[in-house]
C-alpha cells in the first residue's frame, strides 16, 4: 500500500511542556483512520501541526506528505495538495458570504494547481448538489462564515467544505463533538459518503459513537503525546468496556 | 506663543481689509453674523490640544502658519483633469480655491433652487436668512454646565471669511432622481485656505443625494487648508443623502463640518469616505429636533503614511421615537494616525430613542494609531443606546482559518479587508456606488 502521510519521531513543545513527544503514525492512501485519547493527550495539537499552525514553540522529527517534507510546505499550499482540517472550533467571518469563501479557497487551490478555475455558475451547481447531500438549506450559502451558526450547523459547515474542496486527506478534529443524535446522524453520513479508495482520513474523536458509523480501518489511541496502542475498529469496543485509564495501563 | 500673536494678527488686518468686499457685506444680518463670528476665532484662535476634542492630533501647521484667503483662479489643467459627469449625476458644480467655478446642468429642475452663496447674498438673501446657523449655537454643553466655543473655532473662521458656497434649496415635494454632485479643486502656491459655507434645505417631503468630494489640492510643495461648513435643514418627511470623499496630498488640510437640523420624520443619511495624505477632520453635528427623526453617519477612512485623519459626531436626541446610527471603519497602513470621537446626547423627554454606535479600526502597520472615543450623555428615562469599538490588527485565528482553505497570507488579508469595509459600502444606494468604488481604486484598498 501506498503511504500519504508518514510522521516519525514527532515532539511539540507548547510554552515549555511536551505536548507530543516520541509520536509515530503513518496514513496509507485510502485508509481511514481514528485517533482517540483523553483530554490532553495532544490530538487537536496534531490537527493543528498537520494543517499548518506555526505558533509552536519547537516542532521536531519528521512529517511526510506524499512524499515531500510537510513542515516545510505553507499553509497553503498543504490544502492545495489536498490536505483538509475540519476545526474543532470552527471560526466566525464576518463579512465574507459562505458561498464566496468557498469559491474562493476553490479557486484559490485550482490556481495554485494550475487547474482551471470554476465560474460562478458552475459552483453553484456543485454546491447545491452537496448541500442536499447534508441536508443544508441553501441559504446558508449568503450567510457570513460561521456567523451565529449553531454548533451543529457549524460542524456540517465544515463537513461542506470538505466535500467542496475535495480533498486527499481530511483531519476531522471533533468534528462530533456538540452535536445532538440527529445531527451526528447526517455529519457521519457526509462523512462516509465521502469515503472512497483514493481519498483518506484521519478521525479525531473522543467517542466511540462517530466511529460507529464510520468504521474506520485503524484506531489508534493516543496519551501523554504518543501513541500507545493501534488495533482495527474492535479497539473502540475494547475502549468503552475498560476506559482510557484501562487501556493505559495495559500498555 | 509670539508667533501664534502675529499671526492672528495677520487674520485681523486680512478681516478688516476685506471687510468691504466680503460677499453679502450690504446684508444686515450676514454682515452682522460674519462679525460675530470674527469675534468668537478671535476670542477663541485655532483650536489647541488644550481642547478636548482636538487634543488627539497636532495640526502644527495649521497653527504655525498664517493661511491667507486663496486667490480666484482658473486653471485649466486642472479641470482638464477631472472625468465626465457620471451618467447618475443631475448637476455638477466645480469649486476651486473656494470659490464657483461653474455649474454643469443639461436641464433645469422644477421646485430646485441652485447656486453659489455669492449668487444668493447679490439676488436673493432673503432666501438664506435664518438658514446660516450661528458659529456658537454649536458650542460644547460641558456637564459642568459651560457652553464651551472653542472646539468651533474653525467653524467661527470659515464664518468670518467664507468667500462662496454653494446653495441648494428644494421646494416641498421635490424628489430628485439622481445626484447632484461638488466638486472642490485648489492650486494654490502658497499657505493658503478656501473657506466654503453651503447651505442645504430641503422642503417638506422633498428628497435629493448630494455627493461633495474635496479633492488634493494640483500643488504638493505648498499648504492649502480647505475649510467646508454646510448648514443642512431637513424640513418634515425630507430625506437627504450627503456624501463626502476627502482625498489629499501630504500638505493638505481638509476640515469639513456640517451641521444638521431635522424636523418631524425627517431622514438623514451621512456617509464620508477619507484617503488623507495630509490631515484631514469631518465633523457631523446633527440634531434630531423632532419626533421620528433619524440619522445614520457612516465614515470608511483609509490612512497612509503620516496623514492624521479624525471623525467627530455628535448626535442630539431632542425628540421623540427617533433613531441614529453611526458606523465608522478604519483602516491604517505606515505611520497613520486616526481618531475617531462620537458623542451620543439624548435630552431630557427625548423618549424612545433608539441609537447605536460602533467603530472599528484595523491596524496594518505597527506604527499606526487608532483612538477611538465613544459617549453616551443620557438624559431621558426609556432609550435604547448601543456602542461598541474596537482597535486591532488581522486576527490571527481567522487568518489561520482562511489560509487553511488554500488562501495565500495576502488573499487573506485582502479577504478580511473587503470584509471590513463591507458593512458601509453595502448601505450606499446603488445610485452613488460607482463614485464609491472609483475613491477606493484610487486609494488601493
Amino acid at each position: 500500500m501506498e503511504t500519504l502521510l508518514q510522521i516519525e519521531d514527532l515532539e511539540v513543545d507548547v510554552e515549555d511542556r511536551k505536548i507530543l513527544a516520541g509520536f509515530n503514525l503513518t496514513i496509507n492512501k485510502g485508509e481511514n483512520a481514528a485517533i482517540m485519547g483523553p483530554n490532553g493527550a495532544g490530538k487537536s495539537t496534531l490537527a493543528a501541526i498537520l494543517a499548518g499552525k506555526d505558533n509552536y514553540q519547537s516542532i521536531k522529527g519528521s512529517i511526510r506528505y506524499l512524499g515531500k517534507d510537510l513542515l516545510k510546505m505553507s499553509v497553503e499550499e498543504r490544502a492545495a495538495k489536498g490536505l483538509f482540517l475540519a476545526f474543532q472550533y470552527p471560526v466566525e467571518i464576518p463579512g465574507v458570504s459562505m458561498s464566496n469563501f468557498i469559491r474562493i479557497a476553490l479557486n484559490a487551490q485550482k490556481k495554485f494547481r494550475g487547474e482551471k478555475e470554476v465560474n460562478a455558475v458552475e459552483f453553484l451547481e456543485l454546491a447545491r448538489a452537496k448541500a442536499k447531500e447534508l441536508k443544508m438549506n441553501e441559504d446558508f450559502f449568503q450567510r457570513s462564515v460561521n456567523v451565529g451558526f449553531s454548533g451543529g450547523e457549524k460542524k456540517r459547515a465544515e463537513v461542506f467544505q470538505m466535500s467542496m474542496l475535495n480533498p486527499v486527506l481530511s483531519i476531522l478534529d471533533e468534528t462530533d463533538s456538540g452535536l445532538d443524535v440527529d445531527a451526528l446522524k447526517v455529519v457521519s453520513e457526509g462523512i462516509k459518503n465521502f469515503q472512497t479508495k483514493d481519498r483518506s482520513s484521519l478521525v479525531i474523536t473522543h467517542y466511540k459513537k462517530l466511529l460507529d458509523y464510520l468504521e474506520p480501518d485503524t484506531i489508534h489511541i493516543l496519551s501523554k503525546g504518543k501513541i500507545i496502542k493501534t488495533g482495527d475498529k474492535s479497539l473502540a469496543q475494547l475502549l468503552e468496556q475498560k476506559g482510557y485509564s484501562g487501556i493505559i495501563e495495559a500498555a | 506663543m509670539k508667533n501664534l500673536d502675529s499671526i492672528m494678527q495677520k487674520y485681523s488686518d486680512t478681516f478688516a481689509s476685506n471687510k468691504n468686499e466680503f460677499i453679502g457685506k450690504d446684508i444686515v444680518w450676514a454682515a452682522k453674523l460674519r462679525e460675530k463670528a470674527f469675534e468668537q476665532f478671535l476670542h477663541d484662535g485655532i483650536p489647541q490640544q488644550d481642547v478636548e476634542e482636538w487634543n488627539k492630533v497636532n495640526y502644527k501647521n495649521l497653527l504655525n502658519n498664517f493661511f491667507s484667503i486663496s486667490s480666484k483662479t482658473d486653471d485649466k489643467n486642472l479641470l482638464k483633469k477631472l472625468k465626465a459627469k457620471d451618467k447618475n449625476c443631475l448637476i455638477r458644480i466645480i469649486f476651486l480655491n473656494g470659490r464657483m467655478h461653474k455649474i454643469e446642468s443639461k436641464k433645469t429642475f422644477k421646485g430646485i433652487k441652485i447656486n453659489s452663496l455669492k449668487y444668493f447674498l447679490e439676488n436673493c438673501p432673503e432666501d438664506l436668512e435664518g438658514q446660516i446657523s450661528d458659529s456658537s449655537s454649536f458650542s460644547e454643553h460641558r456637564l459642568s454646565k459651560k457652553i464651551d466655543s472653542r472646539p468651533q473655532g474653525i467653524v467661527a473662521l470659515n464664518a468670518a471669511f467664507y468667500q462662496d458656497g454653494i446653495v441648494v434649496l428644494l421646494e416641498d415635494n421635490v424628489k430628485l432622481s439622481g445626484f447632484i454632485e461638488i466638486i472642490h479643486l485648489g492650486n494654490s502656491n502658497n499657505a493658503s485656505m478656501s473657506p466654503v459655507r453651503s447651505i442645504i434645505s430641503l422642503g417638506k417631503n422633498s428628497s435629493c443625494q448630494i455627493i461633495e468630494k474635496n479633492l488634493s489640492s494640483s500643488n504638493d510643495k505648498s499648504l492649502y487648508f480647505s475649510n467646508n461648513v454646510a448648514d443642512i435643514n431637513l424640513s418634515d418627511f425630507s430625506s437627504l443623502t450627503f456624501l463626502r470623499m476627502i482625498e489629499g496630498n501630504e500638505l493638505d488640510i481638509h476640515i469639513n463640518t456640517i451641521h444638521a437640523n431635522l424636523k418631524n420624520s425627517a431622514n438623514f443619511y451621512c456617509p464620508s469616505f477619507i484617503s488623507s495624505c495630509g490631515q484631514s477632520r469631518v465633523e457631523s453635528r446633527v440634531n434630531l429636533e423632532e419626533k421620528d427623526s433619524s440619522a445614520t453617519i457612516n465614515g470608511l477612512t483609509i490612512g497612509k503614511n503620516n496623514s492624521t485623519s479624525e471623525s467627530l459626531t455628535r448626535v442630539n436626541h431632542i425628540g421623540k421615537y427617533c433613531s441614529s446610527n453611526q458606523t465608522f471603519r478604519t483602516i491604517l497602513n505606515e505611520n497613520s494616525q486616526d481618531s475617531f470621537q462620537g458623542k451620543i446626547r439624548v435630552e431630557k423627554g427625548a423618549d424612545q430613542s433608539n441609537a447605536n454606535m460602533s467603530s472599528k479600526s484595523l491596524l496594518l502597520s505597527e506604527n499606526a494609531q487608532a483612538n477611538a472615543k465613544p459617549e453616551l450623555e443620557i438624559l431621558a428615562d426609556e432609550v435604547k443606546c448601543t456602542h461598541g469599538v474596537t482597535v486591532g490588527s488581522f486576527n490571527p485565528e481567522q487568518m489561520f482559518y482562511i489560509c487553511s482553505r488554500g488562501l495565500s497570507e495576502i488573499e487573506a488579508k485582502n479577504l478580511l479587508t473587503n470584509a471590513f469595509l463591507k458593512v458601509i459600502i453595502e448601505e450606499l444606494p446603488a445610485s452613488l456606488a460607482s463614485s464609491v468604488n472609483e475613491f477606493l481604486e484610487i486609494t488601493d484598498v
